[in-house]
């Protein structure tokens, strides 16, 4: 039945399709005028939805857009407000939740959700973004996020006894509130601007407002993050002011494998084991694996490969979220070379002062440990002899005692067995590890 | 032979008076001295991050870019000849500032000059990793380079209260700026 959005014929309220009461009648015509009017405008876009907040995910939406007017003011918001209207009445919506279109994120920032009979929203075009790596695990995020126009308070002070005037200015913005924002704690630096100019922003002690639940009595209900922050310091050296994330060059990753190429032939396994360091010393981080030829070898999220079918492919280990990685050469085929591997353990190239450790070092075939013993020597190079202590336990251990710390030089510990060789860099550090100082 | 006592002016006639002609040029006769024997102290005002320390030596004219002579905004040098900083800093920066501070005339003729030698550090850059701290660091610095210097046109440099009272080293400065202020003195006549 055809009709005009706002005419409705007596006689549906009485015979109504699906509604038992006239108020369900009305909601029920209301969404079939939808559906018979929805696309009868000039104001109806194809945008893209995300499948629900915090998902990433997005998919295709019809939707009719159009401006917002405040209601405090009765003022056009201007063109970064925009209003949604669905086509479905009970289209899920969500404060937070994100869209994409026009080349923009945009986020839900107010809802009529609650005994509304559209399906609407508002949401804010997002007009920057944070970023910022994770110190803890060195995952670079990325948030979307709307900052408000003005500073407040922009300013210069000097405060007394300061030889300095310091920067003044509280930014305002909003995000969405999910598992990557919920990481941002206080005293966290962002960088926001260009290229050319970047100021540093620092989150406030109170700045951090993630308590708008959705839900009454829901703490986890929150789905917009509010961050106030303050005008704070750039570092050119430490930071990435080129990309504009905080912070990037005082978290420095290096990741190796203990092979660059491998071979073996079909239903053979390879242990790919990945060093990582954390500012030049040993760290533990979670890596990802991954085959550019599944049919030819697979790996495990362990790094163990299996070899499968006669051909090459590549491995490449990557820590999780960082873009530092590397890769292994793999083939497969019926007569392969020996793969050999000297390993020591543990494998931290560091000892605290005062601390010793005896090292173990074996030689492997196929990752098979043999039985083969070393010549271990140690280049002592610039270390003073009053800093370290060396000895050759026998021929697979070896002992390295660190008296004094030495932070100009290091000691290399060579092993070697027939034409196998392996050099071992171990660092003198001082009580503690000094390796994320500012 | 015996010291003359400083504090009796001798009998060298009515005319002769200290003019204390080195003031002005303390600042610069110091820096240009710092600038020829010592290195440390200008990687810690080069670099930002935690390993300055460890970076090569910089060139006399890495080094002269770091010094202010007058351009619109100070913010961007890090070695002055005068106290205060009117330009607001954006950046995690440690200055130095290298002025005359307090001058003292023990008789007409023989006085001495007290030199402030004044060290700021962004707290979020002081700790290094050779388990140091930025501004004791170039406070120790200046101390072994000038203690005792015999810095051209001035005289001894000493670090050494039986010379000047106020020879000493304290903290100074403001977070996020934390500072350490050195005082040397040197006798003019």
């Amino acid at each position: 039945m055809a009709y005009n959005y706002k005419y409705i014929p007596a006689g549906l309220l009485i015979t109504g399709k699906r509604g038992k009461t006239p108020k369900d009648d009305y909601v029920s015509l209301f969404q079939e005028t939808l559906n018979n009017q929805f696309y009868n405008s000039s104001d109806w876009w194809t945008i893209q939805e995300e499948t629900y907040t915090g998902s990433r995910e997005y998919v295709e939406l019809d939707v009719r857009i159009n401006h917002v007017i405040s209601t405090e003011t009765g003022m056009d918001l201007g063109d970064d407000w925009k209003g949604l209207l669905f086509k479905d009445i009970d289209h899920a919506i969500e404060l937070g939740k994100r869209y994409i279109f026009d080349g923009n994120t945009w986020m839900t920032i107010n809802t009529e959700f609650y005994k509304g009979l559209a399906g609407t929203c508002t949401v804010r075009r997002c007009n920057n973004v944070l970023r910022w790596i994770d110190e803890p695990t060195g995952i670079y995020y990325e948030e979307p996020c709307c900052v408000k126009y003005e500073l407040k308070e922009p300013r210069d002070y000097a405060t007394s006894g300061s030889p300095f005037k310091t920067p003044g200015g509280f930014m305002h913005m909003w995000t969405q509130f999910n598992d990557n924002t919920n990481e941002i704690r206080e005293n966290q630096r962002f960088l926001l601007g260009n290229p050319g100019h970047w100021t540093a922003y620092k989150v406030i002690g109170s700045g951090l407002n993630d308590f708008r639940g959705d839900i009454t009595d829901k703490n986890d209900s929150v789905k917009l993050l509010v961050i106030d922050l303050a005008v704070d310091y750039v570092n050119e050296q430490l930071d990435d002011i080129t990309n504009g994330i905080a912070s990037v060059n005082k978290n420095i990753y290096t990741l190796t494998l203990n092979r660059a190429i491998a071979e073996g032939k079909i239903g053979d396994t390879i242990q790919l084991i990945a060093n990582i360091t954390y500012n030049g010393d040993t760290a533990t981080r979670n890596v990802l694996w991954e085959t550019s030829g599944f049919g030819i070898a697979s790996v495990t999220d362990m790094g163990l490969v299996t070899l499968k079918k006669n051909g090459t492919c590549t491995i490449t280990a990557t820590i999780e979220g960082n873009p530092v990685s590397t890769t292994c050469g793999i083939t497969v085929k019926a007569s392969p070379a020996t793969n050999v591997d000297i390993m020591i353990s543990p494998d931290e190239n560091y000892i605290l002062e005062s601390e010793d450790q005896i090292y173990e070092v074996w030689l492997y075939e196929n990752d098979v440990i043999q039985g083969d013993t070393f010549t271990i020597t140690c280049d002592t190079r610039a270390v003073p002899l009053e800093c370290y202590g060396f000895t050759q336990v026998d021929g697979n251990h070896f002992h390295v005692w660190n008296k004094l710390r030495c932070i100009t030089s290091y000691l290399t510990v060579n092993c070697v067995s027939g034409t196998n060789t392996r050099a071992f860099d171990i660092y003198l550090r001082g009580a503690w590890l000094n390796d994320n100082a500012g | 032979m015996t010291t003359p006592n400083p504090y009796i002016t001798p009998d060298i006639g009515d005319t002769a008076y200290n003019d204390f002609r080195q003031f002005s040029v303390l600042s610069y006769n110091c820096i240009k001295y710092l600038m020829n024997n010592n290195e440390l102290v200008w990687k810690l005002l080069q670099w930002n991050d935690s390993d300055a320390w460890n970076k090569a030596n910089l060139t006399q004219e890495e080094k002269a870019a770091l010094i202010y002579s007058g351009q619109q905004d100070t913010s961007q040098y890090r070695v002055f000849m005068d106290s205060k900083q009117p330009d607001v800093l954006m950046t995690e920066v440690a200055l130095l500032r290298i002025m005359p501070y307090y001058a003292v005339g023990m008789n007409r003729t023989v006085g001495y000059v007290e030199v402030s030698m004044e060290v700021f550090v962004h707290y979020k850059i002081n700790h290094m990793t050779n388990y140091k701290t930025r501004m004791d660091s170039m406070a120790e610095e200046l101390l072994a380079t000038f203690n005792g210097s015999n810095v051209g046109g001035l005289g001894l440099l000493s670090f050494d209260k039986m010379a000047d009272q106020s020879s000493r080293l304290f903290m100074s400065g403001q977070i996020p700026f934390g500072g350490k202020q050195l005082i040397f003195s040197t006798y003019s006549a």
